[in-house]
């Protein structure tokens, strides 16, 4: 699958590697399928989430843990049953991250995760209804309260 | 819009499987309790914006690479 990416050019997404999203994204929910690049770099905390289906819309993507070792999402049963999976195990977890201009600033989005099934590569973003996340952590905040 | 009257006490129901219960009512709130299948999905409509905008917000594609982010991550790490 050939991605004209406006971001990164041509790029060539393997057809076992694209994930569904059944439901898309938030605000994007017409965009069902999805590739994580940039996860070829082992050092990376960050990754690119790419929509398939426009070369404009991408996502810059971490794993939450690497800043929030207590982050707890706890998808329910329906959220489960959506990435077809019951096996925590399979479960990949990622937040979107925004970039502002002060690159200082960089903030994560713990209420609302990307939830994987990664044997699957189904994946949906939930919503959790709760006061102990928000839609905007800031990352290095974070890391350094828990330094 | 169908527009119902309910009391306290009283339910509606969608379709087979969801309920909707009035249980309380004050003049600033009404309290409603839901009964529905685990596969739908129940959210205040407010928290779904938000999760709308957030998301646009992200994607404006910031002109990064992510070595660059990941090397200010790292000069936090290094406290």
């Amino acid at each position: 699958m050939l991605i004209n990416s406006t971001h990164f050019g041509d790029i060539e997404i393997p057809e076992g590697e694209i994930i569904a999203f059944p439901e898309g994204i938030y605000g994007f929910e017409d965009l069902k399928r999805w590739a994580l690049l940039g996860k070829t770099d082992e050092d990376s905390s960050f990754m690119w989430l790419h929509a398939i289906d426009d070369p404009k819309i991408c996502f810059v993507v971490i794993d939450p843990f690497v800043f929030r070792k207590d982050y707890s999402p706890e998808p329910d049963e329906g959220i489960l049953g959506k990435i077809e999976t019951d096996n925590a195990q399979d479960l990949r977890v990622l937040a979107i991250v925004t970039v502002p201009e002060d690159i200082n600033r960089i903030s994560a989005n713990l209420k609302s995760p990307i939830i994987i099934n990664s044997a699957k590569n189904i994946a949906v973003q939930m919503v959790m209804d709760t006061d102990k996340y928000t839609f905007k952590h800031y990352i290095l905040d974070e890391m350094q309260k828990t330094a | 819009m169908l527009v119902v009257m309910r009391k306290s006490g009283q339910s509606l129901l969608i379709g087979d499987n969801i309920e909707i219960q009035i249980l309380d009512a004050h003049p600033n709130g009404v309290k409603i309790g839901i009964s529905a299948p685990k596969e739908i999905r129940i959210l205040r409509k407010e928290l779904l914006s938000e999760a709308e905008n957030a998301n646009r917000e992200s994607a404006i594609a910031a002109k990064v690479s992510l070595s660059e982010l990941n090397k200010i991550l790292d000069k936090k790490t290094e406290y």
